[in-house]
C-alpha cells in the first residue's frame, strides 16, 4: 500500500490524492490539479524499469486522439523510493467491462463507433512504431460526453526496439481471452499491428454477441486456450450490416494472414460495411 | 492463369509441337527425365522460342536414387549432404552452382531454389528454406530467385501448417514460389481437407504478392484461379499430374507399359477410356463430348469426325496434347478480373461439368479412377474454406486478371 501522506509530499501541486485503483505494476489515483481532474499513475519498484520507461515514451510519442495525453511524467522520490509517475487528465465515465457487465449487448451505433475508434487507434499504434497488445473492454473509457477512450500501454511492443520477453519463454505477454494466438505463443515475429486487430475482432464479436466467444460456458483458461489457437470463431451474423460480421470474423481470425493487413485495410472494410447505416442513437 | 508444361517422360516432341502451335507458354524441365546435355539443349531450344524456362530442382528426398536424376552435379551435391549440411553456406552452394550454371546455359530468368519434400512442416524445414532463399539470391547472378515449396501428404491435410509456411514467406525475398503438394491418391483427390488447404496455401502466398506455379497439377487444380494462381503446371503421364515421390526413386521407365488411352472431355472434367467413346457415339451422347472449339484442341478430330471413336488411330500423344491444349484454353477460361468473378467462374464450371457427368453416366459412359464425379463436393468445399479464410483479402487485394 502507498502512503497518502508521501505522495503529497513528493507532487506538492496535486491535491485530493485518493487511491483509485492497483495492479501488479502501478498504483493509480484520482487527484486534482489546476481545479482539473488527473490520474497519478505510480509505478512499482517490482516493474521493470525498462518496461516502464517503454510505457511512457510510446505514449509520448503517440498522436492518438483517443488516448489520454500525459500532461506531465519523470521519476520522483516517494518515501525513500525513486518512482516513475505519469499524470493524465481524469476521465470521467466507465470502463466498457463495466458497461458490458449492465448491457451484455449495447446497442449497435455504440459498437460501431466503438469499432471506428478502436481501429482508428490501432492504425494510430501502427504509425507510430506501436502493438498495444492489451486491447480489451477493461482498458476502454466511455467518458461522459460519449466519447471512447483507449487506456493501459503496460505491457506496449515498440516495433525497433529489441523485446524485453524472453525468446523461449513459452507465453508471452497477454490478457486471456483478448490476447492474439501469437501473443499466447510468444512467436515474436507474428506481432505486429495485426495482433491489435485480433484484440479488437474480439472486444466487438462479444459486444455484437452479448457473450465472450471464447469464455462462452467456460471458466477453465486451458479450455480457452484451446479455443483460442484451435478452432476460428462461429459464423457471426449481424442482420443490419451483413459485411460488418465478415469483417469482425476476419479480424478475430487465429492467423494472422486471415485478418486484415493493416488498420487502414481493416478501416476500409468498416467503411464499406456499414455504408448507410444509422449511426445515432446509442 | 496459365499453363506451363510440366516435364516428364518423353515429354520433348510434345512441348515442340505444343510451343509451335501456341507461339507461347512456359515449360519446367526434369532432370529425372532429361540428363545434363538434354536439359541445356532442350532447355536453349525452348528458351530461343521466347519461351519461359524453369529447371525443377527435384531436391525432394535426400535418399532418392533415380539413376538421371543422381547423374545431375546439383542432385549428386545434394543427396552427399545431410540437412545439416546444407545450413551451412558451403552445403547450400555445392547444390546452387550447378543450378546457376544450367540457368546460365540456357539462358534462364530465373532459378528454382531446391525445397525438400516437407514431412512435416516443422522449424527445422522452415529454416532451411530460408538460408536455402538467402544463399541462392547470392549465388543467382542476378537471375530472379523462385522458393520451392514441396509439401508431403500429412502436412497437406495440416491448416495450421499451410498458415506457418504463409507466415514465415513474408520474409522470403523471392519473385515466385513454386507449390508442390503430395497428394493422398494417385490423381484426382476426393479429400475436401486437403484441396481447401491448398487453396489456403497458394492464396496465402499469392496475397504477398508473389508469383505462384502450382507444380504437378491436373484439371482438379484449375480452381487455384480462385486463388488468384498465375499458372500450373501439368504434362502426359499421371507421374506428373501429380506428385509421386515414388517416381523419384524408380530407377527406369514405369510409364509405357500401361497404355490406355484416356480421352479428356473437358465439359465433364472427366476422362474416357476409348471404348466408352464407342459406347457413347451407340447412345446418341458422343456430341457432348466433343471439345468446344475456343479452347483450342485440334487433336480429337479424328474421334469425332464420324467414324466409330474405336476405329480411329487414337493414341497416347493425341490424347496428351488434346489433354494439354484443354488444360491451356480452361486455365484461360478461368482467369479473372476479381475474386467473386474467380469464384462464379469455377462454380459455373463444376456445374455444368457435373451436369454432363450426370447425363453421360445416366447413358452409361463413366470415366472410371478418372470421373469427376467424386470431385465435385470436394472442389465446391474448398471453394468454401477458400472465401472462409481469404475471401476479404482476396476481394480487395485481387492482382490482375490471374494470368
Amino acid at each position: 500500500m502507498i502512503e497518502i501522506e508521501e505522495l503529497r509530499r513528493s507532487f506538492p501541486g496535486l491535491q485530493s490524492i485518493t487511491p483509485l485503483a492497483e495492479s501488479g505494476q502501478r498504483h493509480v489515483l484520482r487527484a486534482v490539479r489546476d481545479n482539473q481532474p488527473v490520474v497519478l499513475k505510480i509505478l512499482k519498484p517490482t516493474q521493470d524499469p525498462e518496461l516502464a520507461r517503454r510505457e511512457l515514451e510510446a505514449i509520448v510519442r503517440l498522436d492518438c486522439d483517443y488516448v489520454p495525453r500525459i500532461l506531465e511524467s519523470g521519476t520522483t522520490t516517494v518515501g525513500s523510493t525513486a518512482r516513475l509517475y505519469v499524470i493524465e487528465p481524469y476521465i470521467q465515465g466507465e470502463s466498457y467491462d463495466v458497461r458490458l457487465r449492465r448491457e451484455p449487448q449495447p446497442p449497435l451505433p455504440l459498437v460501431l463507433d466503438l469499432a471506428e475508434t478502436l481501429l482508428k487507434g490501432c492504425a494510430d499504434f501502427a504509425a507510430s512504431g506501436l502493438v498495444h497488445r492489451d486491447l480489451k473492454p477493461g482498458n476502454i473509457l466511455l467518458d461522459e460526453g460519449g466519447k471512447i477512450w483507449i487506456i493501459d500501454f503496460g505491457i506496449v511492443r515498440v516495433l525497433d526496439a529489441v523485446s524485453l520477453t524472453p525468446t523461449n519463454q513459452q507465453f508471452g505477454k497477454f490478457t486471456l481471452g483478448y490476447g492474439a494466438p501469437e501473443q499466447m505463443r510468444n512467436l515474436k515475429r507474428q506481432i505486429d499491428c495485426r495482433s491489435d486487430l485480433f484484440s479488437v475482432g474480439v472486444i466487438l464479436y462479444e459486444s455484437l454477441c452479448g457473450y465472450h466467444p471464447y469464455y462462452q460456458g467456460t471458466s477453465d483458461p486451458f479450455e480457452v486456450m484451446r479455443r483460442i489457437t484451435g478452432a476460428d470463431l462461429p459464423e457471426l451474423e449481424v442482420r443490419e450490416a451483413p459485411l460488418l460480421g465478415s469483417l469482425v470474423m476476419s479480424l478475430a481470425s487465429r492467423f494472422p494472414s486471415r485478418r486484415p493487413q493493416t488498420p487502414a485495410q481493416a478501416l476500409d472494410r468498416f467503411a464499406e460495411a456499414t455504408r448507410g447505416l444509422n449511426r445515432g442513437g446509442r | 492463369m496459365r499453363l506451363m508444361l510440366q516435364f516428364g517422360h518423353g515429354m520433348i516432341e510434345h512441348t515442340r509441337a505444343l510451343l509451335r502451335e501456341w507461339g507461347d507458354g512456359g515449360v519446367i524441365l526434369s532432370p529425372r527425365d532429361l540428363d545434363a546435355e538434354q536439359i541445356i539443349r532442350v532447355g536453349s531450344e525452348i528458351r530461343r522460342l521466347g519461351v519461359e524456362v524453369l529447371i525443377d530442382p527435384q531436391c525432394f528426398a535426400h535418399d532418392a536414387d533415380h539413376s538421371r536424376l543422381a547423374s545431375h552435379a546439383h542432385f549428386n551435391a545434394f543427396r552427399k549432404c545431410t540437412t545439416n549440411q546444407l545450413f551451412t553456406p558451403d552445403g547450400a552452394r555445392e547444390v546452387l552452382r550447378p543450378l546457376a550454371r544450367y540457368a546460365t546455359e540456357i539462358d534462364a530468368e530465373a532459378i528454382v531454389i531446391p525445397g525438400l519434400l516437407a514431412r512435416p512442416v516443422s522449424d527445422e524445414w522452415l529454416g532451411l528454406q530460408s538460408h536455402m532463399i538467402n544463399m541462392a539470391n547470392n549465388e543467382s547472378g542476378g537471375r530472379k530467385v523462385i522458393g520451392t515449396v514441396a509439401v508431403g501428404e500429412e502436412s497437406m491435410c495440416n491448416e495450421e501448417s499451410m498458415e506457418a509456411i504463409v507466415d514465415a514467406a513474408e520474409e522470403w525475398n523471392v519473385s515466385a514460389v513454386y507449390v508442390i503438394a503430395e497428394a493422398p491418391s494417385e490423381y484426382l483427390v476426393d479429400d475436401p481437407v486437403w484441396l481447401a488447404n491448398l487453396l489456403v496455401l497458394v492464396s496465402g502466398l499469392k496475397l504477398q504478392r508473389k508469383r505462384v506455379i502450382l507444380g504437378y497439377a491436373n484439371h482438379q487444380m484449375l480452381c487455384a484461379a480462385a486463388a488468384n494462381v498465375d499458372a500450373i503446371a501439368s504434362g502426359t503421364w499421371l507421374n506428373v499430374r501429380g506428385f509421386p515421390i515414388d517416381k523419384f526413386y524408380q530407377p527406369a521407365e514405369d510409364e509405357e507399359s500401361r497404355r490406355t488411352t484416356w480421352y479428356y472431355c473437358p465439359q465433364s472434367l472427366s476422362e474416357y477410356k476409348i471404348p466408352y467413346l464407342e459406347i457413347a457415339k451407340r447412345v446418341g451422347v458422343l456430341g457432348r463430348m466433343r471439345p468446344p472449339v475456343g479452347l483450342g484442341s485440334r487433336y480429337a478430330e479424328p474421334l469425332f469426325g464420324g467414324v466409330s471413336p474405336g476405329a480411329v488411330n487414337w493414341r497416347e500423344p493425341d490424347a496428351f496434347r488434346h489433354y494439354l491444349a484443354c488444360l491451356r484454353g480452361q486455365c484461360s477460361e478461368c482467369s479473372a478480373a476479381s475474386f467473386q468473378e474467380a469464384l462464379k467462374i469455377q462454380h459455373d464450371l463444376l456445374d455444368g461439368a457435373a451436369a454432363v457427368a450426370a447425363a453421360l453416366t445416366a447413358k452409361g459412359v463413366r470415366g472410371d479412377y478418372r470421373d469427376f464425379g467424386k470431385c465435385f463436393d470436394t472442389n465446391r468445399a474448398a471453394l468454401a474454406v477458400l472465401q472462409h479464410a481469404r475471401g476479404g483479402r482476396l476481394t480487395r487485394e485481387w492482382q490482375g486478371d490471374g494470368s
